[in-house]
């Protein structure tokens, strides 16, 4: 199946893509990678007016170490495993990468076009919700953050206004101490999860839990990030690993659909949660 | 030399064998020979063995391919024979030339021995017709004509499959982990060792799309939802386990070159190997295919939640 037809634009700077965005007035999609807006579009899943093609805007794949991180629209996801400092910064996503599509395909997919995409499943915005991360949004109206756990919304839905890009993703910096773990099932090598699970985890010396983030992807409509505050100050083990994981399980509401019953996912999670959880803790499974 | 097939072939290395079979009868290279596939019903033969099935091309058109290039070496035989005035029994074709091995100064290259066929066919021996041209039509006496049912056996001889598959059941996650696979055919004479390695791994990647993968799903509300390859799953790569192969060879008696055929490899087998497997490893027979992580964790867990 061939696209239907559509303007195609591609701006030099984000101003200018901004500017396209507001004239087209919501009837535009931005293109980086293209490896998911690509495939909807031959599916006409998609059928824009316009393409805003933000790929050779100069300095938009930028990576910036400071305080935060913040990773610029177009990076690739191939561009990010490569960047070793980015990778010692947020290690979450040093972890989350290689699970995303394929080798091939992470040559042109970004970080940012997965979160603009919001496909519940996916691996980069369930690492950016963890970690509490924000969404940078760009419009000819001026730029804004927004908390990533606030931005995905539903499926494929986000809380992007029509005239707004995505201009970076903002990753807080690692805080030494801090442990993290990532898992998912897939039917297959590079599909997307059944269930992802994703953990930061702060351990003190005395082996006791003093933060925690636990992630869950494909489980519901958006990522989800399990209320796990009752468990701070307790002994991370495996036992408690199985606590929190048998928590969250009973605690999520997950989607049924041909590929995976609620009652499948919801074991899923118990599984694979006290499973990520036990190695983020330094902990042999229980 | 030119070969023509009525065959038919789409990727089943049938230009492959044909030239090797004639290259071997003819003391040729493969290189030597262009095997013509393309086929018009108006300008060529068109046979059962027309249309890729049954397994026609091992089992009929690679011995009907072997009865013509002997025809045209007996002919090129005939014709070194008359020029080195030797019996017949005396030439071989062997490096490109027709020689008497008795004696190396007599040979002729096969090209120069043609070519007499053309530019001076009166030149020929008397009982050499003109033109180095041979066409076989092969009938087996295994094919017989349509029952008053109108039902026919259209294999000449069939070959045999037995596959073993090893796996390990995750009741957790529901994943299964072929740990050994082992398929083991009767194809009768190999013709070519790596288009029949070839066509079993390619035959087991499509069983083992169709045991663990492949399903046509509708919803309650009868739309089609997997529409296409995102949800239409097919094994790639890495979803592939190593196969061990082996092989029992039983020449087949009802053609000239004893091959049975083995196209599908073990696409056939491979669901059902793993489907028992399966039910061994879970001790129940109602096993549906295809065996879905979410399928084989239901198997595992029903009652439990």
């Amino acid at each position: 199946v061939k696209p239907a037809a559509f303007e195609y634009c591609r701006p030099d700077t984000v101003d200018e893509a901004v500017a396209l965005l507001a004239e087209f007035g919501g009837d535009a999609n931005v293109l980086a990678g293209g490896m998911s807006l690509g495939a909807m579009l031959n599916m006409r899943l998609a059928r824009p007016a316009a393409l805003v093609d933000i790929k050779r805007i100069p300095g938009l794949d930028e990576v910036r170490i400071d305080a935060e991180v913040r990773t610029g629209a177009t990076l690739t996801q191939a561009r990010a495993l490569e960047h070793a400092a980015l990778m010692r910064a947020v290690p979450l996503l040093a972890l989350a990468l290689p699970w995303v599509g394929h080798f091939q395909t992470r040559n042109r997919g970004t970080l940012a076009g997965s979160v603009a995409h919001a496909d519940p499943s996916a691996e980069t915005p369930l690492a950016l919700a963890t970690l509490d991360g924000e969404v940078e949004l760009a419009s000819a109206r001026g730029v804004r953050r927004m908390k990533a756990r606030e931005f995905f919304v539903d499926v494929m839905t986000t809380a992007r206004e029509p005239d707004e890009m995505i201009a970076a993703l903002v990753w807080p910096a690692h805080r030494p101490g801090t442990r993290h773990a990532f898992a998912e099932i897939a039917q297959r090598h590079g599909d997307f999860a059944i269930v992802a699970c994703a953990v930061a985890a702060e351990v003190d010396a005395g082996g006791v839990l003093r933060g925690l983030a636990l992630g869950l992807g494909g489980v519901e409509s958006r990522p989800v990030v399990a209320d796990t505050g009752a468990y701070l100050g307790e002994r991370a083990d495996a036992r408690l690993a199985a606590a929190i994981a048998a928590d969250a399980a009973a605690r999520v509401d997950p989607l049924n659909d041909h590929k995976a019953s609620a009652a499948y996912r919801r074991a899923l999670v118990r599984t694979l949660a006290a499973q990520v959880l036990a190695q983020a803790f330094g902990a042999e499974v229980a | 030399v030119t070969v023509q097939l009525d065959s038919t072939p789409n990727g089943q290395g049938h230009q492959t064998v044909a030239a090797q079979i004639v290259a071997q009868t003819l003391g040729l290279t493969p290189d030597d020979i262009d095997v013509v596939t393309e086929a018009d019903t108006r300008t060529i033969a068109w046979s059962i063995a027309s249309g890729n099935y049954s397994n026609r091309f091992a089992a009929a058109v690679s011995s009907a391919v072997l009865l013509a290039a002997r025809r045209v070496g007996d002919k090129l035989r005939q014709m070194a024979a008359d020029e080195f005035r030797v019996p017949v029994e005396a030439v071989e074709l062997a490096n490109g030339t027709a020689r008497v091995a008795a004696d190396p100064s007599l040979a002729i290259g096969v090209g120069r021995l043609a070519a007499r066929a053309h530019w001076n066919p009166a030149g020929m021996p008397s009982a050499v017709t003109p033109g180095v041209h041979e066409t076989v039509v092969l009938d087996a006496p295994s094919l017989t004509t349509p029952d008053a049912a109108d039902r026919v056996a259209s294999a000449l001889t069939y070959g045999f499959v037995a596959d073993l598959a090893a796996i390990e059941i995750d009741p957790a996650t529901g994943r299964i982990e072929i740990v050994r696979y082992v398929s083991v055919h009767d194809v009768g004479t190999i013709l070519n060792p790596m288009i029949v390695e070839g066509q079993i791994h390619g035959g087991f990647a499509h069983g083992l799309g169709a045991a663990l993968f492949e399903e046509l799903v509708h919803d309650r509300e009868g739309n089609f939802v997997t529409g296409s390859f995102a949800e239409y799953l097919c094994p790639t790569a890495p979803e592939m386990p190593r196969v061990d192969i082996g092989h029992v060879s039983t020449p087949t008696p009802v053609n000239l070159t004893g091959a049975k055929g083995m196209g599908d490899g073990s696409s056939m087998l491979a669901p059902a190997a793993l489907a028992n497997a399966a039910a061994d490893a879970l001790g129940r027979e109602d096993i549906e295919l295809p065996l879905s992580l979410a399928r084989v964790w239901a198997l595992c867990n029903e009652g439990r939640e």
